[in-house]
Protein backbone atom coordinates (compact mmCIF):
# COMPACT_ATOMS: atom_id res chain seq x y z
CA UNK A 1 0.00 0.00 0.00
CA UNK A 2 1.31 3.49 -0.69
CA UNK A 3 2.07 5.64 2.00
CA UNK A 4 0.57 9.37 2.56
CA UNK A 5 3.12 11.58 1.44
CA UNK A 6 3.38 14.71 3.74
CA UNK A 7 2.28 16.32 0.36
CA UNK A 8 -0.66 15.52 0.82
CA UNK A 9 -1.33 17.67 4.34
CA UNK A 10 0.61 20.47 2.98
CA UNK A 11 -1.99 20.68 0.07
CA UNK A 12 -5.22 20.18 2.62
CA UNK A 13 -3.35 22.64 4.96
CA UNK A 14 -2.50 25.34 1.87
CA UNK A 15 -6.46 25.08 1.01
CA UNK A 16 -7.53 25.74 4.40
CA UNK A 17 -4.86 29.03 4.71
CA UNK A 18 -3.13 27.21 7.66
CA UNK A 19 0.52 29.31 7.79
CA UNK A 20 1.88 25.84 9.09
CA UNK A 21 1.70 24.00 6.13
CA UNK A 22 3.07 27.14 4.32
CA UNK A 23 5.88 26.78 6.35
CA UNK A 24 6.33 23.08 5.81
CA UNK A 25 6.36 23.55 1.95
CA UNK A 26 8.62 26.60 2.36
CA UNK A 27 11.27 24.54 3.90
CA UNK A 28 10.86 21.64 1.52
CA UNK A 29 11.45 23.61 -1.07
CA UNK A 30 12.89 27.11 -0.47
CA UNK A 31 16.90 25.64 -1.52
CA UNK A 32 15.43 23.82 -4.22
CA UNK A 33 13.85 26.72 -6.06
CA UNK A 34 16.40 29.05 -4.90
CA UNK A 35 18.99 26.91 -6.19
CA UNK A 36 17.18 26.89 -10.00
CA UNK A 37 16.59 30.54 -10.04
CA UNK A 38 19.79 31.47 -8.67
CA UNK A 39 21.73 29.50 -11.68
CA UNK A 40 19.38 30.34 -14.04
CA UNK A 41 19.75 34.40 -13.48
CA UNK A 42 23.40 34.41 -12.49
CA UNK A 43 21.96 36.89 -9.90
CA UNK A 44 21.41 36.49 -6.18
CA UNK A 45 18.91 39.69 -5.85
CA UNK A 46 16.84 38.32 -8.47
CA UNK A 47 16.83 35.06 -7.58
CA UNK A 48 15.46 36.08 -4.19
CA UNK A 49 12.40 38.24 -6.14
CA UNK A 50 11.66 35.66 -8.14
CA UNK A 51 11.77 33.32 -5.25
CA UNK A 52 8.86 35.22 -3.21
CA UNK A 53 7.21 35.82 -6.53
CA UNK A 54 6.77 31.70 -6.85
CA UNK A 55 5.99 31.44 -3.33
CA UNK A 56 2.98 34.37 -3.85
CA UNK A 57 1.67 32.91 -6.52
CA UNK A 58 1.42 29.35 -4.41
CA UNK A 59 -0.48 31.10 -1.73
CA UNK A 60 -3.00 33.05 -4.15
CA UNK A 61 -3.71 29.64 -6.20
CA UNK A 62 -3.26 27.75 -2.85
CA UNK A 63 -7.35 27.73 -2.69
CA UNK A 64 -7.12 25.66 -6.31
CA UNK A 65 -4.66 23.23 -5.39
CA UNK A 66 -6.20 19.74 -5.31
CA UNK A 67 -4.92 16.59 -3.73
CA UNK A 68 -3.50 15.08 -6.78
CA UNK A 69 -0.74 18.53 -7.29
CA UNK A 70 2.21 17.87 -7.51
CA UNK A 71 3.61 20.59 -5.39
CA UNK A 72 7.26 20.14 -6.67
CA UNK A 73 6.27 19.96 -10.32
CA UNK A 74 3.49 23.34 -9.83
CA UNK A 75 6.33 25.07 -7.99
CA UNK A 76 9.17 24.76 -11.07
CA UNK A 77 6.42 24.77 -13.20
CA UNK A 78 5.51 28.73 -12.13
CA UNK A 79 9.31 29.56 -11.40
CA UNK A 80 10.37 28.44 -14.88
CA UNK A 81 8.10 30.97 -16.18
CA UNK A 82 8.59 33.56 -14.36
CA UNK A 83 12.92 33.31 -15.37
CA UNK A 84 11.02 32.99 -18.90
CA UNK A 85 9.91 36.64 -18.13
CA UNK A 86 12.84 37.68 -17.10
CA UNK A 87 14.88 36.73 -19.47
CA UNK A 88 12.48 38.17 -21.79
CA UNK A 89 12.44 41.64 -20.16
CA UNK A 90 16.37 41.51 -20.06
CA UNK A 91 16.63 40.69 -23.67
CA UNK A 92 14.26 43.79 -24.12
CA UNK A 93 16.52 45.75 -21.96
CA UNK A 94 19.67 44.92 -23.52
CA UNK A 95 18.32 46.01 -26.90
CA UNK A 96 17.42 49.61 -25.41
CA UNK A 97 20.45 49.96 -24.22
CA UNK A 98 22.56 49.62 -27.64
CA UNK A 99 22.84 45.68 -27.92
CA UNK A 100 24.82 45.64 -24.88
CA UNK A 101 25.24 41.83 -23.39
CA UNK A 102 23.45 42.21 -19.61
CA UNK A 103 24.17 38.76 -18.53
CA UNK A 104 28.46 38.49 -18.38
CA UNK A 105 29.65 35.49 -20.20
CA UNK A 106 32.22 33.69 -17.63
CA UNK A 107 35.36 35.02 -17.10
CA UNK A 108 37.99 34.59 -15.00
CA UNK A 109 36.71 36.49 -11.94
CA UNK A 110 34.25 34.84 -9.19
CA UNK A 111 30.75 35.75 -9.13
CA UNK A 112 28.79 35.23 -6.13
CA UNK A 113 27.54 32.32 -6.77
CA UNK A 114 31.49 30.83 -7.51
CA UNK A 115 32.22 32.35 -4.38
CA UNK A 116 30.39 29.57 -2.69
CA UNK A 117 32.69 26.89 -4.17
CA UNK A 118 34.95 25.83 -1.65
CA UNK A 119 37.18 23.87 -4.25
CA UNK A 120 38.54 24.11 -7.44
CA UNK A 121 36.15 21.43 -8.77
CA UNK A 122 32.96 23.11 -7.41
CA UNK A 123 34.47 26.21 -8.91
CA UNK A 124 35.13 24.44 -11.84
CA UNK A 125 31.56 22.91 -11.86
CA UNK A 126 29.75 25.80 -10.99
CA UNK A 127 31.52 27.92 -14.28
CA UNK A 128 30.92 24.72 -16.54
CA UNK A 129 27.35 25.11 -15.74
CA UNK A 130 26.99 28.54 -16.11
CA UNK A 131 28.53 28.51 -19.43
CA UNK A 132 25.88 25.95 -20.63
CA UNK A 133 22.94 27.26 -22.93
CA UNK A 134 20.34 28.23 -20.38
CA UNK A 135 17.89 25.69 -22.53
CA UNK A 136 20.35 23.07 -21.69
CA UNK A 137 21.37 24.50 -18.09
CA UNK A 138 17.66 24.36 -16.99
CA UNK A 139 17.62 20.16 -18.35
CA UNK A 140 21.00 19.58 -16.73
CA UNK A 141 19.61 21.35 -13.63
CA UNK A 142 16.10 20.07 -13.26
CA UNK A 143 17.34 16.54 -14.09
CA UNK A 144 21.19 16.44 -12.40
CA UNK A 145 20.52 18.54 -9.34
CA UNK A 146 16.85 18.09 -9.01
CA UNK A 147 16.98 14.26 -9.90
CA UNK A 148 13.47 14.99 -11.61
CA UNK A 149 12.32 12.58 -14.85
CA UNK A 150 12.38 14.09 -18.56
CA UNK A 151 8.68 13.23 -18.60
CA UNK A 152 8.09 15.70 -15.62
CA UNK A 153 10.71 18.26 -16.72
CA UNK A 154 8.90 18.31 -20.16
CA UNK A 155 5.62 19.16 -18.14
CA UNK A 156 7.10 21.73 -16.37
CA UNK A 157 8.83 23.47 -19.57
CA UNK A 158 5.92 22.77 -21.73
CA UNK A 159 7.88 20.90 -24.27
CA UNK A 160 8.17 17.14 -25.52
CA UNK A 161 9.80 14.86 -23.73
CA UNK A 162 12.23 14.11 -26.59
CA UNK A 163 13.29 17.63 -26.34
CA UNK A 164 14.53 16.96 -22.76
CA UNK A 165 16.36 14.07 -24.28
CA UNK A 166 17.97 15.99 -26.58
CA UNK A 167 18.75 18.66 -24.39
CA UNK A 168 20.11 16.70 -21.69
CA UNK A 169 22.42 14.99 -24.34
CA UNK A 170 23.28 18.03 -25.73
CA UNK A 171 23.96 19.55 -22.12
CA UNK A 172 26.08 16.05 -20.60
CA UNK A 173 28.37 16.30 -23.84
CA UNK A 174 28.79 20.41 -23.55
CA UNK A 175 29.93 19.47 -19.85
CA UNK A 176 32.27 17.06 -20.61
CA UNK A 177 33.80 19.18 -23.17
CA UNK A 178 33.65 22.13 -20.78
CA UNK A 179 35.30 20.16 -17.86
CA UNK A 180 37.58 18.07 -19.84
CA UNK A 181 38.96 21.78 -20.93
CA UNK A 182 39.20 22.77 -17.38
CA UNK A 183 41.03 19.39 -16.34
CA UNK B 1 32.67 10.88 -21.73
CA UNK B 2 31.55 12.46 -24.96
CA UNK B 3 30.40 9.66 -27.31
CA UNK B 4 26.84 9.60 -27.77
CA UNK B 5 24.67 7.78 -24.26
CA UNK B 6 21.43 6.51 -23.75
CA UNK B 7 19.03 9.30 -21.94
CA UNK B 8 19.62 7.26 -18.43
CA UNK B 9 23.23 7.70 -19.07
CA UNK B 10 22.95 10.94 -19.30
CA UNK B 11 21.03 11.76 -16.68
CA UNK B 12 22.94 9.46 -14.67
CA UNK B 13 26.09 11.19 -15.42
CA UNK B 14 24.19 14.64 -15.26
CA UNK B 15 23.55 13.74 -11.36
CA UNK B 16 27.15 12.89 -10.62
CA UNK B 17 27.90 16.23 -11.45
CA UNK B 18 25.36 18.38 -10.68
CA UNK B 19 26.12 16.32 -6.90
CA UNK B 20 29.19 18.38 -7.04
CA UNK B 21 27.86 21.67 -6.88
CA UNK B 22 28.52 24.39 -4.06
CA UNK B 23 24.99 23.97 -1.83
CA UNK B 24 23.16 27.77 -2.30
CA UNK B 25 20.54 28.87 -0.39
CA UNK B 26 18.98 32.24 0.28
CA UNK B 27 19.96 34.48 3.39
CA UNK B 28 17.79 33.86 6.34
CA UNK B 29 17.03 37.50 6.57
CA UNK B 30 15.43 37.38 3.39
CA UNK B 31 14.10 33.72 3.82
CA UNK B 32 12.19 35.54 6.79
CA UNK B 33 11.09 38.40 4.96
CA UNK B 34 9.82 36.16 1.61
CA UNK B 35 8.00 33.79 4.51
CA UNK B 36 6.41 36.75 6.42
CA UNK B 37 5.35 38.34 2.76
CA UNK B 38 3.80 34.73 1.90
CA UNK B 39 1.92 34.36 5.22
CA UNK B 40 0.06 37.59 4.52
CA UNK B 41 -1.46 36.64 1.42
CA UNK B 42 -1.91 32.70 2.24
CA UNK B 43 -5.56 32.23 0.90
CA UNK B 44 -6.60 35.26 0.01
CA UNK B 45 -7.00 34.41 -3.47
CA UNK B 46 -5.38 36.79 -6.72
CA UNK B 47 -5.14 40.28 -6.12
CA UNK B 48 -7.91 42.35 -6.82
CA UNK B 49 -5.97 44.63 -8.90
CA UNK B 50 -5.82 41.66 -11.61
CA UNK B 51 -9.10 41.40 -11.71
CA UNK B 52 -9.46 45.34 -12.50
CA UNK B 53 -6.81 45.03 -14.87
CA UNK B 54 -8.45 42.02 -16.42
CA UNK B 55 -11.96 44.53 -16.75
CA UNK B 56 -9.72 47.37 -18.09
CA UNK B 57 -8.25 45.54 -20.91
CA UNK B 58 -11.46 43.37 -21.75
CA UNK B 59 -13.00 47.18 -22.14
CA UNK B 60 -10.19 48.31 -24.34
CA UNK B 61 -10.51 45.26 -26.04
CA UNK B 62 -14.39 45.31 -26.95
CA UNK B 63 -13.85 49.42 -27.58
CA UNK B 64 -11.29 49.08 -30.18
CA UNK B 65 -13.10 46.37 -32.55
CA UNK B 66 -16.27 48.24 -31.87
CA UNK B 67 -14.40 51.31 -33.52
CA UNK B 68 -12.88 49.03 -36.42
CA UNK B 69 -16.38 47.85 -36.96
CA UNK B 70 -17.82 51.46 -37.28
CA UNK B 71 -14.97 52.76 -39.33
CA UNK B 72 -15.18 49.35 -41.84
CA UNK B 73 -18.77 50.08 -41.99
CA UNK B 74 -18.54 53.52 -42.70
CA UNK B 75 -16.00 52.77 -45.40
CA UNK B 76 -18.13 50.34 -47.31
CA UNK B 77 -20.95 52.60 -47.13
Amino acid sequence: MEALSPETDWLTGLRQGNSAAFDAVFAAYRRRLYGYLVRMTRRRDVAEDLLQETFLRLAQHAKRLTDDTRLGAWLFTVAHRLVQSWGRAQAVRAQLAGDLPVQEPAGTERSPLEALADSQTQLALERAFAALAPAHREVALLVGLEGLQPAEVADILGIRADAVRQRLARARAHLAELLGEIR
Amino acid sequence: MSEPQNPEDDAMQLKELAGGLPAVDVDPASADRIAVRVRHDLGHGPPKRRLIEAILVGILVACTFGWTLYKAYEALR
